[in-house]
């Protein structure tokens, strides 16, 4: 025969329905007989009826609020993909190059400049993709695009070769490369997929909101082959 | 007209696509083929009853809000996600119970430093259920009760009459043992039979 003490907390779930058959009918022969459970019983079922959920719209998703959520989502995603693929300063990289700046002052330290001018690059790159795709309800499921690294020439970010080493002009019949390029895909040509003019909005990183200009640049994409299905690249 | 009869087409020609409706499974498999299609119909089929999860513990928007968007940032960064027999819904809910109560210890740390009030901020009307069960008094007495729970006895709540979980899936999402559960629901019970005591005499005055 268990107490009253050891029922007591099968009081809660025998009023939302949620014990055996066997063990329901323990508990209500003791509540039949028990004034102080009585009362827990009488109690627990008002519980039960104030706490019950409201009952819910049906879904919103087009909701301005949610759209932010997609959208803030997409860039977030983007950035950890963009840390992903190794874009940032390794940490020793980073404390040899604090090192060598000390030394240096800095003078040799080109091509560490160049990748985080990348890293801005594509930040800015992202958030006007966001603002495109967020147009179209995102989550992008209009993409067979990816984002590839540019590099700023005359204020045109341009996509950037793996190989490419000076900063020098467009020439013509460049062709668009990839350095992640993902396994097995093929660049589709090397046209560019849409050419957007945005006004860079405030960045959430310190660096690249001090160095955003107000000036219109334009967003190049690239088109794979065969990739048709939707993602968030 | 052909803008319609192609529609038409494409949605014959897939289907059993997996969409925000389908099962975890489904999206799951989804997600082996294509995670960011995965994790697209996961975060659409998720984020409302996530967030209102968030918003129950945490009772203030934009922190929920901050806390759904790391859920499914962290969702994004599990190698197991869709991996076949991983429980999504209650990886995601976990996460999210976890976040929730590591954001209300922080905020005691932090109210040590700081210790006025901020004033909240309303929740975002379209992120909350549209209609309320019961009216504005009661239930602001209700969440104030509810919010005087120690954090773990508020989350025990929340899921159970809130998200409607159940007591197995109650000591999935906490690690708890489903006896743990029993008894700290129990006393999370108690607690608020007694924050409660004058409306639900009122209740039963009324049934």
């Amino acid at each position: 025969m268990k107490t009253c003490q050891e029922l007591r907390n099968a009081i809660g779930p025998f009023v939302e329905g949620d014990l055996a058959p066997a063990d329901a009918e323990i508990v209500a022969e003791h509540i039949e007989e028990c004034a102080d459970c009585q009362a827990i019983e009488r109690d627990y079922r008002a519980l039960a009826e104030l706490l019950s959920p409201a009952p819910h719209a049906p879904s919103r998703d087009e909701d301005p609020a949610w759209r932010r959520f997609d959208a803030e989502l997409a860039e977030r995603l983007h950035h950890e993909d963009t840390r992903r693929h190794g874009l940032r300063i390794p940490v020793p990289l980073a404390a040899a190059a604090a090192i060598l700046l000390l030394f240096t002052g800095g003078l040799s330290l080109r091509s560490i400049r160049k990748n985080s001018q990348l890293v801005e690059d594509n930040a800015r790159l992202a958030e006007a993709l966001i603002q495109i795709q967020s147009q179209r309800n995102v989550l992008g499921l209009d993409s067979t695009r990816r984002i590839i690294p540019v590099q700023r020439v005359n204020n045109v970010l341009r996509p950037m070769a793996a190989s490419e080493s000076t900063d020098g002009e467009p020439q013509a019949g460049d062709t668009a490369r990839d350095p992640f390029q993902p396994k097995g895909l093929k660049l589709s040509d090397a046209e560019t997929l849409a050419t957007v003019s945005f006004t860079p909005q405030p960045v959430t990183t310190p660096a690249t909101a001090r160095r955003a200009k107000k000036k219109p640049v334009e967003i190049r994409l690239i088109n794979y082959e065969g990739v048709t299905e939707p993602g968030l690249y | 007209m052909g803008d319609i009869v192609r529609l038409e087409e494409k949605q014959r020609s897939t289907p059993g696509a997996p969409g925000v409706e389908s099962p975890d499974n489904e999206i799951a498999a989804l997600g082996r083929r294509d995670p960011k299609r995965g994790l697209a119909l996961l975060v659409a089929k998720y984020r409302r009853p996530l967030f209102r999860h968030a918003y129950h513990m945490l009772r203030n928007a934009e922190e929920a809000y901050e806390t759904v968007q790391e859920v499914f940032l962290r969702a994004y960064r599990e190698k197991r996600l869709f991996n076949d027999g991983f429980h999504i819904k209650g990886w995601l809910y976990r996460v999210t119970a976890n976040l929730c109560l590591k954001q209300i210890r922080s905020r005691r740390v932090r109210s040590v430093f700081a210790s006025r009030k901020q004033a909240e901020p309303p929740p975002p009307n379209d992120l909350l259920p549209v209609t309320q069960a019961i009216e504005g008094e009661t239930r602001e007495e209700i969440m104030a009760a509810i919010d005087k729970l120690p954090p773990r006895f508020r989350s025990l709540i929340v899921l159970r009459y809130y998200d409607g979980f159940s007591y197995k899936e109650i000591a999935d999402t906490l690690s708890m043992p489903i006896g743990s559960v029993m008894s700290g629901l129990s006393r999370a019970r108690d607690k608020l039979r007694k924050m409660l005591a004058d409306k639900l005499q009122l209740e039963d005055f009324s049934s």
